[in-house]
C-alpha cells in the first residue's frame, strides 16, 4: 500500500517515499541507525564532504531563537575518501538512496569530490551545497552569482554520470536567477533551500553568541521563505525541473505545502533534532492524508496550489 | 538501548533555591541507564514546538522504573518544564551518552558544583552497590543551592558540603580542601560535574597531583543523539573536536580542552 502511494521514479531510479532527511541535520544516518531502519526513507542526504578533512568552527555552534535555531557548524566532516572507506560501506547496507552532499572552497575542489563520489558505489546522486563562500572569489557564496554557479555546475556535470542536484542559497535577491544558471547548465534537478544568514546576541553578554558571529537559520521559522522559493520556481518550470522541498517541515501539514507548492520529494532537516522520528510520523500521515483526500498517488498533491493561479 | 517514550509525571515540584524535581515512569529508560547518562526532554506538549529543542538533563536517579530529574529554572524551556503537571506525558529520548565513568577504579572522589551534583547522584548509588569506596563534595553559592541534600539524607550517603557564603557545611570553594582530600585517598579517580569553571580548577589540581580527573560536560545541545555535531569539544590529542552526547558525555580532562 505504502509503495502503491509513495514510490516515485526520479533520475531514473525509484524513490521508495518522497521523504528525505536533510544534509548535516542527520550526521552520516548510523547513528540514527540505532533507532530505526534507515530503510524506512526515501534517501539520506549525508552531511557535506570536502576533499580534506574540515574541523569545523570553534564551539559556541548552535543557538535556539524564536521557532528555529541558527547553526555554525562548520562543515565539519572527514573527508570524501574516509567517508567512501569507512562510513558508506556500512551505510549502503540500507534499502534506501544514499545523496552525497558535496562542497568546496573552490571550483577544482568541488569538481574533485564530485569526480571521486561519482566511482564511489552506493552513491545514488550528489547534491551540490553552493551556499559555501568561494575563496578566490573574495568569500562571496558561489550560490549568490549567477554567473559563477553556472560555470560551477556545467563543470561537475561533465564528470559525474549520476544524478546532480543543486542546493540553492535563499539568501539571494532573487531566486530565479541562481534557478536559472542551475537548469541552462543542465542540473538534474533543484534543492531548495539552505538555511539563512542570521545573528543571535546575548544580551548580558553584550555580545553575539554563536563563535562565528553569523550562522545559517533552520526550522519552523523559515517554512514560508522555503514554500515561497518553491511557489516561484514551480510557477516558472512546472514539473519540468524536478524539485526538491527543504526548510521548516516538522508535520505532515508542513511537508504538504511544500508538495503544493511544487516540490516532488522533500527533505527533514532541524526536527530530526527534536523529534528523530519526524520523519517516519510524516510518511504516515501523508498516506492516511493521501486515503482521506481520496488520491491514488502523491504526485496528485505536487503543486496543485498553482492550479488556480495558473491557466 | 536508546527509546523515545512518553513518559508519565509522577511528581513536579519545586525544592529550594532555583531546583525542581521530577518524577518520571519511564520502565524503558530506568533499565538501562547508567551514571553519567542523561534524556533529552521536550518541555512543551505533543502539539507546541516552543521552545523548540529538547533539554538535557541528567539521571540523577533510578528507583524501580522511575527516573528522577532535578532541574534549574535557567531559561524558557526549564520554566515550561516546571509548569507541566503530574499525570500528564512528556516526550523523554533516552539513556543517551556513551562514554561514562571508567569503573576499574577502587576508589572514587566525587566533585559536584551546584545542579551539576545531579551528574553524580546515580553514581553514588551505583558505587555503593558494586562496594567500591567514594568520598563525596557537594559545593554551591548558598544552602538553598544544595538542592539534593533532602536526596543525599534519604539515601543514607555522607558528602561534605560547601558554601560560597558559609550558610551550610563548608564556608568556601569546594576546591579548597581537594588537595588533601587527593592525599587522603591514594589511588582514587576523580569523577566531576559543574559550571566550567569549577570543573577547571579540579582539573587543575588534580594534574598538579597527577591524579586521574573524569569530567562529566554539558555542552548546549540540539539533538543529544550525535546528529548535529553542535555540542563539540576539542579532543587534544586528534586535534579534533568530538560530540559530548555521542563521543561523551565523560572526558579525562587532560584529554580535552574545554
Ligand atoms: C548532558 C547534560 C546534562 C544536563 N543535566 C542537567 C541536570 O541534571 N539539571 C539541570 O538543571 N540542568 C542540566 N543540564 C543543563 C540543561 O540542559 C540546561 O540548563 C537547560 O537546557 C536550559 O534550558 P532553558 O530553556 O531553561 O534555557 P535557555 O537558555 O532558554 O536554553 C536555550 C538553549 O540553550 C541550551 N542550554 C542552556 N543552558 C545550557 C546548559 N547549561 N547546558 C546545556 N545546554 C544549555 C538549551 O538546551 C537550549 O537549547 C544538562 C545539560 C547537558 C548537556
Ligand atoms: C546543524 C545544521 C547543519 C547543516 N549542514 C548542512 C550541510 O553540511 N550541507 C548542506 O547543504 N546543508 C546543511 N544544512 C542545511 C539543511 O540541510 C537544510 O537545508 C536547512 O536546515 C533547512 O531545513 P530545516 O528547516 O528543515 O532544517 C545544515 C543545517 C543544520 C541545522
Ligand atoms: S547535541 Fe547534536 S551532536 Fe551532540
Amino acid at each position: 500500500m505504502e509503495k502503491e502511494l509513495l514510490s516515485y521514479e526520479l533520475f531514473g531510479m525509484e524513490f521508495k517515499n518522497p521523504i528525505w532527511t536533510a544534509s548535516g541535520t542527520f550526521s552520516y544516518g548510523l547513528e540514527v541507525a540505532e533507532l530505526y531502519d534507515l530503510s524506512e526513507l526515501g534517501a539520506v542526504v549525508v552531511k557535506g564532504l570536502s576533499l580534506k578533512p574540515r574541523k569545523g568552527n570553534m564551539p559556541q555552534r548552535i543557538v535556539e531563537t524564536p521557532a528555529g535555531m541558527l547553526n555554525s557548524i562548520g562543515l565539519q566532516n572527514p573527508g570524501v575518501e574516509y567517508f567512501i572507506e569507512n562510513i558508506l560501506p556500512k551505510l549502503r547496507k540500507y534499502d534506501t538512496k544514499i545523496i552525497a552532499n558535496v562542497f568546496g572552497e573552490n571550483e577544482e575542489e568541488y569538481i574533485a569530490v564530485s569526480e571521486i563520489l561519482d566511482k564511489a558505489e552506493g552513491v545514488h546522486g550528489l547534491e551540490l551545497n553552493v551556499s559555501c563562500p568561494n575563496v578566490k572569489k573574495g568569500g562571496i557564496a558561489f550560490g549568490s552569482d549567477p554567473q559563477v554557479l553556472y560555470d560551477l555546475v556545467y563543470k561537475i556535470k561533465k564528470v559525474t554520470k549520476k544524478p546532480l542536484l543543486v542546493k540553492l542559497s535563499p539568501n539571494v535577491t532573487n531566486i530565479l536567477d541562481t534557478a536559472d544558471a542551475c537548469v541552462s547548465a543542465n542540473a538534474d534537478g533543484l534543492v531548495l533551500i539552505n538555511t539563512l544568514l542570521g545573528v543571535a546576541i546575548d544580551v548580558e553578554r553584550e555580545k553575539p553568541i554563536l563563535s562565528t558571529i553569523t550562522g545559517g537559520l533552520s526550522g519552523p521559522a523559515i517554512l514560508p521563505i522555503a514554500v515561497r522559493m518553491i511557489w516561484q520556481v514551480y510557477s516558472k518550470y512546472g514539473s519540468k525541473v524536478p524539485i526538491i522541498g527543504v526548510g521548516g517541515i516538522t508535520t505532515i501539514q508542513d511537508a504538504l505545502q511544500h508538495f503544493l507548492a511544487g516540490a516532488i520529494q522533500i527533505q527533514v532537516g532541524t526536527a530530526n533534532f527534536y523529534d528523530p522520528y519526524s520523519p517516519l510520523k510524516i510518511k504516515e500521515c501523508l498516506i492516511k492524508h493521501l486515503r482521506k483526500k481520496g488520491y491514488d498517488h502523491f504526485t496528485k498533491l505536487v503543486g496543485k496550489a498553482h492550479q488556480m493561479i495558473i491557466k | 538501548m536508546i527509546v523515545d517514550i512518553k513518559a508519565k509525571i509522577l511528581e513536579n515540584r519545586f525544592i529550594s533555591g532555583k531546583t525542581w524535581l521530577m518524577r518520571l515512569e519511564a520502565p524503558g529508560i530506568a533499565k538501562y541507564s547508567k551514571p553519567a547518562q542523561f534524556i533529552m526532554v521536550k518541555p512543551t506538549t505533543e502539539e507546541s514546538f516552543d521552545p523548540l529543542l529538547r533539554r538535557a538533563f541528567a539521571i540523577a536517579d533510578v528507583v524501580g522504573d522511575e527516573v528522577v530529574l532535578y532541574y534549574d529554572i535557567h531559561g524558557r524551556g526549564t520554566k515550561v518544564l516546571s509548569e507541566r503537571k503530574s499525570g500528564e506525558y512528556i516526550d523523554v529520548l533516552g539513556p543517551l551518552g556513551k562514554q561514562l565513568f571508567p569503573e576499574d577504579y577502587n576508589s572514587y572522589i566525587l566533585v559536584g558544583g551546584g545542579i551539576g551534583f545531579a551528574g553524580l547522584s546515580f553514581l553514588m548509588k551505583y558505587l555503593r552497590e558494586k562496594g567500591k569506596k567514594f568520598v563525596s563534595l557537594y559545593g554551591a553559592r548558598t544552602k538553598e543551592d544544595l538542592s539534593m541534600i533532602e536526596w543525599i539524607k534519604e539515601n543514607g550517603f555522607d558528602v561534605i558540603y560547601y558554601t560560597d557564603d558559609g550558610s551550610f557545611g563548608r564556608k568556601g570553594l569546594i576546591t579548597q580542601d581537594l588537595e588533601s582530600i587527593i592525599e587522603e585517598n591514594p589511588g582514587s579517580a576523580l569523577a566531576v560535574c559543574g559550571p566550567t569553571p569549577m570543573m577547571k580548577a579540579v582539573a587543575k589540581i588534580a594534574k598538579q597531583k597527577n591524579v586521574p580527573c573524569y569530567l562529566s560536560l554539558e555542552t548546549k545541545m540540539a539533538c543529544g543523539i550525535g546528529i548535529c555535531i553542535g555540542c563539540v569539544v576539542k579532543d587534544i590529542q586528534s586535534d579534533n573536536y568530538v560530540r559530548v552526547c555521542y563521543e561523551g558525555p565523560v572526558f579525562e580532562a587532560s584529554e580535552i580542552e574545554f
